[in-house]
């Protein structure tokens, strides 16, 4: 039976939707009492229908408190807009639904044992998050794929976080939404790593913060090698002796996950059978459809396609911004965004 | 079916003098239509291989003239050139002509046809085996390349899985009786006519009616009281534990005059399919009888239960691998046995991974059905589905179980301990003969220069610790050890091979192996906890010393029990003891000296007896669940 104490919330598109539903699935095993937002940054697909998803409220951009959303969704690109809706999305949530806490997760990780340790954190620190490595690493390999990976995209994996809604907990999360509303870009040159590069600040700025230890959260590549996964006789996945709470299979489009996996995790067959496991799972919720899903906010309105360029200029031109109210819309007289940069925008 | 007349055979060499007459009168006629190189070389070998031999060259483009060249000899080696090369010749080992993938469909028809293929070509012609006219309709490129039908079909035919004739379905006589294409090695007909006759082998799919195969039952019954036997293959056409098990069940029972009608799924089904058109096959005694249809099946349970020419003494179970629960028990309802029995020969009433390896991979102590290891192993969701029909099934019908060791017993009670009092443990084997190790085999130990001998023993399989295995002896020093594999399949890298296949005809097969090559060590590092293992009895029987692990079921428990190995935790103390050859020596000497002793091992089959027990208590003790 679900209460309002808890709301689980993620970020996708449609071509995402097989690997929430996974996460959805787990969530609902492992914590059914929990409620599960899904903030989607494309548009439903006719012939789906959000009753029939195994998730409580789908929340659109257009819900968020975003001013004139269009032209904001227009100035990021995909994963940058799926990072940025975190924030806004998160205060919605708490103003819509008034939960107790709020917790957020990647699409592409599952559950695989109860998180009620997470609650009763929460009710001791208002702010939760995991770093990617909790130890060194030891050779060279794993220091330049981890150590410095972190250094570059950030010390703490925004995969997870957690905030109770009251206190530092809310002051977390407004600090948080306006930095992502105005800074949520993969600039890597200006420091900028989406959202995760802010969390950098977050000890520092929040004293009552507390960094998650507990190796069972946020298993993941870029820390398997430093953490015992293994079965117990009864069948549960333990992670240096405690249940393993939820697995990041992050790189699975890529491939990136399984080569590190292969790299970090040869000699762990339960590694390799939780990412088949997982293969199989994503087939079995669409994946094969889903996946070349185009994203809505890819094209213009004629339906070409929008370039990393066009988006980057008009992030950084505030006339543009002004200009065009709607960049997407070319039905304009003039053409709209795109004509205007076609005859104006850098060859 | 075809049937075979009893015609004259065409005359043989006399056995004594054909070695010598091959030898001195070896001809070879060489036939090349232009390829002058290559018969120059193979001109060559042959003169090093034989250099008494004669050689005839041709440059024929007629069949019939080369043939009759052939004719001339007793011993006639032809080479023939082709698109692809073929070569034959009258040695046996070199008669059998590579898998047919090597060959595509050669403008003219092969190559050698001895004295004994041309015996075989004619009987089967004259027996009206082969339809001449049917293989030429159905295969064009026969008459296109001018070829003789019989001898393409004797020499290549039946390797691409064509057909003689309407009544002979090449594939399904191979796939029923000789296992699959890439292991046969002799022509299906010919296979037919030496033995598949005389067995009452079919060589076409017969799909009876219920009403239809009862007539046949009964016509072919040899005794007045029958049992039905229900499990996952043809036992009567494997080499496995369970098969060879019912092999002696079936002589056991036809021993009391009694037949063993058995039937198994053609092909696989889901225990949870409510298909009515699958087909079950039928053998009766060993003897395949057709094929049935799920629907007539059930039928059948309602006939034989109202027949007076078949009495059921009951009903045994060896496996339901494949079976629809549905059918089996809309059988078992219309048949209404007086007994049930049910032999637990592995897990597969608790996991359809029947050995209990989660993904293949590794032994899951059979955890919770809701289990993380349930959920990520592939077998978990069909686990949940087949556990409900189970328990259903065995609630209903409450068999006597039967199962080889308390090991298998704990495991299946874990899981159903409804069933603890109606469990039997009943081992496959009686031991006899009992004798202790020659001395001679103890004092070569002592030696300071013998290199003791280990052995894999069995299938080259993961799950029985193949790879553990191959560790070993890539880890261990060879001046301290020999390494030898008994086996069916040449699988070795630096050990010593030694082929063995234990059949039901050639019981001591492994025995006989390791006492010949005085092996005084087995490995047996199953993975899987063992519901008995023929081959640690067959080492045990030999003298050897057991080496496993505490994975290993009832190998592990029989070695604890008795004293007669070592049960390592795990692999890293297995080569610890390995690296240590005098610690080995002394363990063995200790062994020999005081516990190790060499036996018999025979089938012991009680079921017999069960079956009309279980029947006499049934009687007694009407249960409230008695279908």
């Amino acid at each position: 039976m679900k209460n309002n104490k808890v709301h689980c919330f993620t970020s996708i598109t449609n071509s995402y939707i097989p690997k929430a539903r996974v996460l959805a699935e787990s969530i609902r095993k492992n914590n059914p009492d929990w409620v599960f937002d899904v903030i989607l940054s494309d548009v439903l697909p006719a012939n789906i229908k959000a009753s029939e998803e195994p998730f409580d409220n789908i929340i659109y951009p257009h819900d968020l408190d975003l001013g004139n959303w269009k032209s904001w969704t227009f100035r990021h690109r995909l994963v940058e807009l799926c990072t940025a809706v975190k924030g806004p999305g998160l205060k919605y949530i708490l103003n819509t639904f008034n939960p107790d806490m709020v917790i957020y997760l990647d699409p592409d990780i599952a559950v695989f044992n109860p998180m009620d340790q997470l609650v009763e954190l929460l009710e001791q620190h208002p702010i939760l998050l995991t770093p990617h490595q909790l130890t060194p690493n030891t050779t060279l390999d794993s220091i330049m794929d981890n150590e410095i990976c972190s250094m570059k995209h950030g010390i703490f994996n925004l995969g997870f976080f957690a905030i109770r809604a009251n206190g530092q907990g809310l002051e977390f999360a407004d600090w948080w939404a306006h930095r992502l509303y105005h800074f949520c870009y993969d600039d890597k040159s200006e420091g900028l790593f989406t959202d995760q590069k802010w969390c950098d600040h977050a000890p520092v700025f929040f004293d009552k913060l507390h960094i998650l230890r507990e190796t069972g959260y946020n298993v993941a590549t870029w820390n398997i090698n430093v953490r015992k996964v293994h079965m117990s006789k009864n069948g549960t996945i333990l992670t240096d002796g405690e249940p393993l709470k939820f697995y990041h299979f992050t790189g699975y489009d890529s491939g990136d996950g399984q080569i590190m996996a292969a790299k970090y995790g040869a000699s762990n067959n339960i590694i390799q059978e939780l990412w088949t496991w997982y293969e199989k799972q994503l087939m079995d919720y669409g994946h094969k459809e889903f996946f070349r899903y185009p994203w809505v906010y890819n094209f213009f309105s004629n339906g070409e396609k929008i370039t990393d360029e066009m988006r980057i200029l008009y992030r950084k031109r505030l006339d543009l911004q002004q200009y065009f109210q709607d960049p997407f819309d070319l039905s304009r007289s003039d053409g709209g965004y795109l004509a205007w940069y076609k005859s104006n925008g850098p060859k | 079916m075809p049937e075979i007349n009893n015609h004259e055979p065409n005359s043989q060499p006399s056995s004594l003098t054909r070695p010598l007459r091959k030898f001195f009168k070896s001809k070879f006629t060489l036939f090349s239509p232009g390829k002058p190189f290559w018969l120059f070389l193979e001109m060559i070998r042959l003169f090093i291989k034989n250099p008494l031999a004669t050689f005839k060259l041709l440059n024929l483009k007629n069949v019939k003239l080369l043939r009759n060249a052939m004719n001339e000899h007793d011993a006639v080696r032809v080479l023939y050139f082709t698109k692809n090369y073929v070569s034959g010749s009258n040695n046996d080992s070199e008669t059998r002509l590579p898998p047919a993938p090597l060959y595509s469909v050669p403008p003219i028809t092969l190559s050698i046809l001895n004295d004994y293929d041309q015996a075989n070509i004619g009987f089967i012609r004259k027996q009206n085996l082969f339809n001449e006219s049917f293989y030429c309709e159905h295969y064009p490129d026969i008459e296109e390349n001018r070829v003789d039908p019989l001898e393409h079909y004797y020499i290549q035919g039946w390797r691409e899985a064509r057909d003689p004739s309407p009544d002979f379905d090449t594939d399904y006589y191979i796939s029923n009786y000789l296992g699959s294409l890439k292991q046969v090695t002799i022509c299906p007909l010919v296979h037919y006519i030496s033995e598949g006759v005389n067995k009452g082998y079919l060589t076409i799919e017969k799909v009876f009616t219920a009403d239809e195969l009862l007539s046949q039952a009964i016509a072919k019954k040899k005794y007045p009281e029958i049992v039905c036997a229900i499990s996952h293959d043809n036992y009567a056409g494997n080499l496995g534990g369970v098969q060879v098990h019912m092999q002696e069940e079936q002589q056991a029972f036809g021993n009391s005059r009694i037949s063993y009608l058995h039937f198994y799924p053609k092909g696989h089904q889901k225990a949870s399919s409510a298909s009515l058109e699958f087909l079950i096959n039928v053998n009766l005694d060993g003897i395949p009888l057709g094929s049935i249809r799920n629907d007539q099946f059930i039928k059948l349970g309602k006939i034989l239960q109202n027949n007076d020419s078949l009495k059921i003494k009951g009903i045994l179970i060896h496996h339901l691998l494949h079976w629809s629960m549905m059918v089996i028990e809309k059988f078992l309802d219309s048949l209404n046995p007086p007994s049930i029995i049910m032999w637990l020969h592995d897990y597969y009433t608790c996991c359809p991974q029947h050995t209990l390896l989660r993904n293949n991979y590794e032994y899951c102590f059979k955890p919770g059905l809701n289990s993380n290891a349930c959920m990520i192993c592939k077998f978990g969701a069909l686990r949940k589905v087949n556990h409900g029909l189970f328990r259903e099934f065995l609630s209903k019908y409450n068999p006597l179980f039967l199962t080889p060791s308390e090991v298998s017993k704990s495991i299946f009670i874990d899981d159903f301990p409804e069933f603890d009092s109606r469990v039997v443990v009943t081992p496959l084997l009686k031991i006899s003969e009992i004798k202790k190790i020659p001395q001679k085999r103890i004092s070569q130990l002592t030696d300071q220069h013998y290199r003791i001998k280990i052995a894999y023993l069995g299938l080259a399989n993961p799950h029985k610790g193949w790879n553990a295995w191959q560790r070993l002896i890539k880890s261990v020093d060879v001046s301290d050890f020999e390494f030898f594999l008994l086996s069916n399949r040449n699988l070795s890298t630096r050990e010593k091979f030694i082929p063995v296949s234990t059949t039901r005809q050639n019981r001591d097969a492994a025995i006989n192996a390791m006492q010949n090559n005085h092996i005084d060590i087995v490995l047996l590092w199953s993975l899987w906890p063992e519901t008995y293992s023929l081959v640690l009895f067959e080492a045990l029987a030999s003298g050897c010393f057991i080496i496993t692990n505490p994975l290993s079921g009832n190998i592990a428990s029989y070695v604890k029990d008795n004293n007669c190995g070592i049960v390592f935790d795990d692999e890293k103390t297995l080569l610890d003891f390995f690296s240590k050859p005098d610690i080995v020596k002394e363990k063995l000497l200790d062994y020999y000296a005081k516990r190790a002793t060499t036996f018999s091992i025979t089938p012991d089959i009680t079921t017999v007896a069960k079956i009309s027990l279980e029947s006499e208590n049934r009687k007694k003790v009407p249960t409230a669940s008695k279908y």
